[in-house]
């Protein structure tokens, strides 16, 4: 599929490249400081929804660029899961054509302004930086994604959609190839951008009335705003994915109606949604809720909860259980609320926390307080039944299991009360149910069970992918999923059209 | 779709309402209920899918004031169309010919029963229904299951529910009892039922947020085992359902 205008475009040995690693000396490339990113002021933004990030100016994020030394074998590519073109995009911010960037990243990923937010860089990109060699701090890559992203997105935005034909595609051979998109998170938005791109006719259902997925009911606002998710939607729609909302596949429609209605490829990507509990007692009184209700209160605002108000948590005490980033959004979406006193439970020490370490810092500075090395044993009630306490178990760090993280062991007859008049059970996500799913084949957990390399299940024309198949995971490796089930099912359909033809 | 097609006040608190969604209307079966939001500043809530017409292409529901809709109620009209409908969800009632079925219920708690007692009559059961509460704003719901039940009882002040249910039982050969209502009342008739060894089956009215299984509001202990009623019901054996713990839950949500 490479173009030569493409190929001017992503390769290292285009004059352009060359001349712009002339520009500076290694030395002056290393000298400059990694970017900081604007923030608001944590006092301020613990009293709003506004996003914390403001994003890079345009001056900070040519700098920045500046410092990517342009690797002959770049590191961090290796990293990307969806294998992002990383110093191209970079170097084409390096000489402020932001919109070549755009395109260098629309090669690969649907979601740039989605997983410049939410990305765990320092896990992925950035953790392949040759900075780190040098015991330095690395390309700020995330930082650049998400500024290339919102910056066309806003140029888009104040031409006001007058060139509204983002360049209509030509009828393709594939357009009578019906593909149906079951559900909207981000593994079913990458795998519906590729396909689409490809030619294909595709329709994505969603079971609730808005289109994202986890990226809407389950990020909260200010960390990724609503707005910049519908608008990689717009442009998936802009490039003819249709969508189709308060449709539960397996319910509203079956399978054998998606089949009956000419869609030749499904892919399956219900995410993992499924509240996960400890199994102690008292995780059914009121007041101990779930990641996912809490979350869903806040992100839909249905904040009146029946009988009960949570749209001021003032003069309250919330405790979260665990430390992924779904904590780390729950305690900072409690301190918005006004609560008094919010803090992270975590069994294991600080430094085992999962989440990324910008939202970790975040929660810090607007205040949550971490309570490590601490495991929830039971939840205790007052004389009306309302939550009332968390009793604990003192933990320590043990042995490094196979994950290579210290297994916590308690601390024998440790155990404190907290009282608290919330609780937020964070502790994972099991598949949701698919239903009623004709000849495919399941885990014990209920992930569906798919060929690692073509995402392609027992039954012929349904792919999956994302947390459907791996339990709870993250939004790019979600994307990484969509990206490759398109790419099989394409060469699938590929092959059956050449063997059709050759009859 | 989504178009409301017919609409019947009943009283002040309780309308009836044939809905337009073709799809819900082919797919749905005793027991399933639709989310509903009405407007986008409306809360999604569930309620039961009262009767459907795949040929009609239409579903009915019935609201009622007791749901936060007072306003709604009096601004809904013909030919309104409603913003979101999501269905049908939840399994369905298992129907088949279990011989004498004792169904009963309480007030606007009645309404989840409605399509069960149509869909057992139509299956060959004889069915007993015990409407506990007879007041003006519950007797419109009388005419939905009178043509499908072989006796209608009622309680009164003279004979509360579970006696005239303990008659019931007492009088003839009963295989299986239905229950829906408050939850202080299912726990009492399943006590009844378990005695008697009579199969049980109570269908819960509950708060959700989504209806798909993300929430986990609705979550409820059957058997020990942890179910969430959008998903794994809501129909459940009434006779391993921890009311008690159900009932604190409630306190706090309804």
């Amino acid at each position: 599929m490479t173009t030569i205008e493409e190929n001017n475009l992503i390769s290292r040995d285009s004059g352009w490249r060359e001349e712009l690693r002339k520009r500076f000396t290694t030395k002056e490339r290393t000298a400059v400081p990694r970017v900081k990113m604007p923030e608001m002021d944590a006092a301020y933004r613990v009293r709003c929804d506004d996003e914390v990030n403001q994003g890079l100016s345009t001056e900070q994020a040519v700098l920045e660029a500046r410092r990517c030394l342009d690797c002959p074998d770049p590191g961090c590519m290796k990293e990307c899961p969806v294998s992002n073109n990383i110093p191209a995009f970079i170097k084409n911010v390096e000489r402020r054509n932001f919109g070549e960037a755009l395109k260098v990243l629309s090669l690969t990923t649907v979601l740039p302004a989605v997983c410049g937010r939410v990305c765990p860089q320092e896990k992925q990109c950035e953790h392949g930086c040759i900075y780190n060699k040098m015991k330095k701090p690395p390309v700020a890559i995330g930082h650049l994604e998400r500024f290339v992203a919102d910056y066309n997105r806003e140029l888009d935005e104040s031409v006001a959609r007058q060139s509204s034909a983002q360049a209509v595609q030509a009828p393709s051979y594939f357009a009578a190839i019906k593909i149906a998109v079951v559900g909207s998170g981000p593994s079913g938005l990458a795998f519906a951008g590729d396909m689409a791109k490809r030619g294909y006719d595709v329709t994505v259902f969603e079971a609730l009335d808005c289109f994202g997925g986890v990226l809407k009911y389950g990020i909260p606002q200010f960390c990724l705003p609503n707005h910049v998710v519908d608008a990689e939607i717009e442009k998936l729609r802009a490039i003819g994915v249709k969508f189709v909302k308060d449709t539960f596949v397996g319910k509203t429609l079956s399978y054998d109606d998606l089949q009956e209605q000419g869609f030749k490829g499904i892919y399956v990507a219900t995410g993992a949604g499924k509240p996960r509990f400890m199994g102690i007692p008292g995780e059914n009184l009121p007041g101990v809720m779930t990641a996912n209700e809490y979350l869903i209160r806040v992100n839909f605002s249905q904040h009146e909860i029946y009988g009960q108000n949570v749209a001021t948590l003032k003069q309250k005490r919330v405790a979260v259980i665990g430390a992924g980033n779904t904590a780390m959004d729950a305690v900072r979406a409690a301190l918005r609320l006004g609560a008094e006193k919010a803090m992270i439970i975590y069994r294991r020490g600080e430094s085992e926390i999962p989440a990324r370490q910008e939202e970790v810092r975040h929660a810090k500075e607007e205040g949550a307080e971490f309570l490590t090395l601490h495991n929830p044993l039971e939840y205790i009630a007052d004389e009306n039944g309302l939550l009332k306490a968390v009793r604990l178990q003192r933990m320590e760090l043990g042995e490094p299991d196979e994950s290579g993280r210290c297994t916590p062991v308690p601390v024998e007859g440790d155990i404190i009360d907290v009282e608290v008049d919330l609780a937020v059970v964070c502790v994972g996500f099991l598949p949701n149910p698919p239903v009623s799913l004709p000849d495919v084949d399941l885990s014990r957990n209920g992930n569906i069970l798919v060929d690692g390399s073509s995402m392609k299940s027992s039954s012929p024309e349904i792919y999956a992918g994302g947390d459907i198949v791996r339990g709870a995971a993250t939004v790019i490796l979600a994307m990484g999923d969509g990206r490759k089930a398109a790419k099989s099912m394409a060469e699938a359909f590929e092959q059956i059209i050449r063997n059709t033809r050759l009859d | 779709m989504n178009i409301i097609r017919k609409i019947v006040r009943h009283s002040e608190y309780t309308a009836e309402m044939v809905i337009e969604n073709p799809s819900i209307a082919r797919s749905a079966r005793a027991g399933h209920f639709v989310m509903v939001r009405f407007t986008p500043d409306c809360p999604r809530i569930p309620f039961t899918i009262v009767d459907a017409s795949p040929a009609d292409g239409t579903f009915t529901i019935i609201i009622h004031k007791g749901a936060r809709l007072a306003d709604l109620i009096g601004s809904l009209h013909e030919d309104y169309r409603i913003g979101d409908v999501l269905g049908p969800l939840g399994q369905a009632f298992e129907i088949r010919n279990y011989g004498t079925v004792v169904c009963c219920g309480d007030g606007v708690g009645f309404v989840p029963i409605i399509p069960v007692i149509k869909a057992l009559k139509q299956a060959g059961n004889r069915v007993v229904t015990i409407l506990s509460e007879f007041t003006s704003e519950t007797s419109c719901l009388r005419a939905n299951v009178e043509p499908y039940s072989d006796v209608i009882l009622h309680s009164s002040e003279e004979m509360a529910t579970l006696e005239l249910i303990d008659r019931v039982l007492t009088d003839e050969k009963v295989d299986l009892t239905v229950i829906t209502g408050p939850t202080p009342m299912m726990k009492a008739i399943a006590e009844c039922t378990r005695v008697r060894q009579i199969p049980t089956r109570c269908i819960l009215n509950m708060v959700m947020l989504d209806g798909v299984g993300l929430c986990g509001i609705c979550r409820v202990m059957v058997d020990g085992k942890r179910m969430l009623t959008c998903i794994d019901g809501p129909v459940f054996d009434a006779h391993h359902v921890d009311f008690d713990q159900l009932q604190n839950r409630q306190r706090h949500f309804v």
